[in-house]
């Protein structure tokens, strides 16, 4: 077996040059060898592993117990409660509980109620560039938008990753897909993400490693890169990487020397490759029930709507609420429309409120959800009833997902979803910050 | 060398058509009547000891759903043969002890044929043919051998040192 370890920062050095891509590079450090080519087999060190109250202990901890129920490093463990709470009946109240006094009791450190774990991992900086991000729900990709190879994992693969401190992977081939240019005002990376799900045909990005390049994705600002990565998962990819420049760099404080720097890697590392400009993209939304069934939103505006949604991994960062906001100013929700505003994290509410968005969106008329998963997969409140028809900046829209098999979902960004509410209708948000 | 029937499947079987996403509620045994149902529903009643499923690329693509690979494994089959897998569905299967083996040739018996699989030796003995099994070493293939990735960690002794 392959040891892991020797996996530090000063390893970003990168004796294969430009031949391998980002992903190839930084999985080779972490399993302490040169190169790492698709198909071989390695051991990867795990720098983050992360679960929550859903995927956690209730599925690991008597796994764990077998294996002497001993943590390879708690301090590189983390829980969140982000599914069930706030809990709404006593069976999942229990399972909170109980999750936490397992955390608690294992040493490893517990966010409670602090946020949707993907938005955490990013606030608190726990994902790094070039670092190996597990964790035990699909997207965990999230990390990626600091240039870490953050994959999403199965409950097996979290135990031995908790346990051992290292994961077994198969080395994926990577893609790289490339936006030049500079989206349009009111167009966003949730755009240039639907566009990307609606063009590259599933067989041949499925199960690799995706890399983001281009002058369209270094332009987004980090909680813009989130949704990129975020949403490999719906583009089926094992990791969905934005490499680390000098903004991300200098967020987390590394030095940018190790990574911003790096030399590219060249079109050979790369199994296919895909290039857009996203100088004329224009707002995109996911007809029900794929996220893949994307179209310009002009195509399906006017389809009337019951509810609208702004929350999620993907979509309710202080960005998404800053767009909510600059459309919904002075504005009301239409008549019979529901909309509901669920923050990512305690810490975008407290943001939000700090610099007013918080009051804008109550004023035209949106309801306040805890900063948790709520309705995204159904488990929370604020689900759909039979009939519904909802716009979402959430990242699945599949039968069923967010309540009734009988409503239906689109899928589009914080732009497109708050001007929907706004006009009780699917609508091209690009009207509103006309006259904004 | 044992003889086991073939199950043949298509391509592209993905983790939805094995484990019907609304079962996911459920705990395994209790979606196990329900694999491949939207498929097939008369599949399940084949699958058990002494069976293989033969079929064509990328069987398991699709979600990450471990309950795919644990609840094939819970049938008893004895492996699920493809020349190739979706990437998690086939570390999941790694990891909960269902034998995957890459086979890149088509499958030269009908449904319901017989053949013999020989992991020991990496090849599969069908239609008088013999056909190499491509994942026959290495790290995934010893999780397989131990029944698993806990199985294989308790085995490890470093894992009880740390
Ligand atoms: S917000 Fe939705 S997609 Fe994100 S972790 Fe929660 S349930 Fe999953």
């Amino acid at each position: 077996m392959q040891a892991g370890g020797g996996a530090g920062a000063s390893g970003a050095a990168n004796p294969a040059g430009a031949l391998d891509a980002y992903t190839h590079r930084y999985l080779a450090r972490a399993a302490g060898v040169e190169r790492v080519r698709p198909g071989e087999e390695v051991w990867a060190e795990v720098h983050l592993a992360y679960m929550h109250d859903s995927t956690g202990p209730r599925r690991i901890a008597e796994p764990l117990r077998e294996l002497g129920d001993r943590l390879a490093d708690a301090g590189r463990v983390h829980l969140f409660t982000d599914h069930f709470v706030p809990a709404s009946t006593p069976d999942t109240a229990a399972l909170v509980r109980d999750a936490l006094a397992w955390g608690r009791g294992h040493g490893v450190h517990v966010h409670d109620m602090e946020g949707i774990s993907h938005q955490v991992v990013l606030e608190e900086g726990l994902a790094r560039p070039g670092e190996v991000v597990v964790g035990a729900d699909s997207h965990s990709l999230t990390g990626g938008a600091v240039g870490a190879v953050a994959i999403g994992v199965g409950s097996s693969d979290l135990i031995g990753a908790v346990r051992l401190g290292k994961i077994w992977l198969e080395v994926p081939e990577a893609v790289e897909i490339r936006w030049e240019g500079r989206p349009p005002d009111g167009v966003t990376a949730k755009d240039m993400m639907l566009a990307t799900l609606a063009r590259v045909p599933a067989a041949e990005v499925e199960n690799t490693s995706c890399e983001w390049a281009g002058d369209a994705v270094y332009g987004l600002e980090l909680s813009e890169r989130a949704v990129l990565a975020n949403m490999g998962a719906e583009l089926g990819v094992v990791s969905s990487l934005v490499p680390a420049d000098r903004l991300v760099c200098e967020h987390l404080g590394v030095d940018p020397a190790l990574f911003a720097d790096a030399p590219p890697p060249a079109p050979e590392a790369y199994a296919r490759r895909w290039r857009w400009t996203a100088d004329d993209l224009e707002p995109f939304v996911a007809l029900p029930h794929s996220p893949r069934n994307g179209c310009p939103v002009a195509e399906a505006a006017g389809t009337p709507i019951t509810h609208a949604y702004i929350g999620s991994c993907v979509g309710a960062r202080l960005s998404d609420l800053h767009q909510a906001a600059r459309v919904l100013r002075g504005r009301r929700v239409a008549p019979g429309v529901t909309l509901l505003v669920a923050p990512a994290s305690r810490r975008v509410l407290s943001a939000a409120a700090a610099d007013g968005t918080l009051t804008v969106l109550l004023e035209a008329g949106a309801t306040l959800l805890p900063t948790a998963c709520g309705p995204c997969a159904g488990l929370g409140g604020g689900v759909l009833p039979p009939g519904a028809v909802c716009v979402s900046t959430t990242n699945r829209n599949f039968r069923g997902r967010m309540g009734s098999p009988e409503a239906a979902v689109y899928l589009g960004s914080s732009y497109t979803t708050a001007w929907s509410a706004v006009r009780g209708a699917l609508a091209d948000p690009r009207e509103a910050l006309a006259h904004a | 060398m044992p003889e086991v029937e073939v199950v043949r499947l298509p391509a592209n079987v993905d983790t939805d058509a094995i484990v019907p996403g609304p079962y996911l509620r459920l705990p395994n045994r209790e979606i196990l009547p329900h694999l491949f149902e939207n498929l097939d529903p008369g599949l399940r009643e084949r699958l058990g000891p002494g069976t293989v499923i033969w079929a064509g690329p990328s069987f398991g693509c699709g979600s990450s759903r471990e309950s795919a690979a644990a609840c094939l494994r819970m049938t008893g089959i004895e492996a699920v043969i493809a020349p190739s897998f979706g990437w998690i569905f086939y570390r999941n299967a790694v990891n909960v002890g269902l034998a995957v083996y890459r086979v890149l040739e088509p499958c030269p018996v009908e449904d319901g044929g017989r053949i013999h699989l020989d992991p020991a030796a990496g090849e599969v003995v069908a239609a008088g043919r013999r056909l190499a099994i491509r994942n026959r070493h290495g790290v995934a293939m010893d999780i397989l051998a131990a029944g698993g990735l806990v199985p294989y960690l308790k085995a490890r002794g470093d894992v009880h040192a740390s």
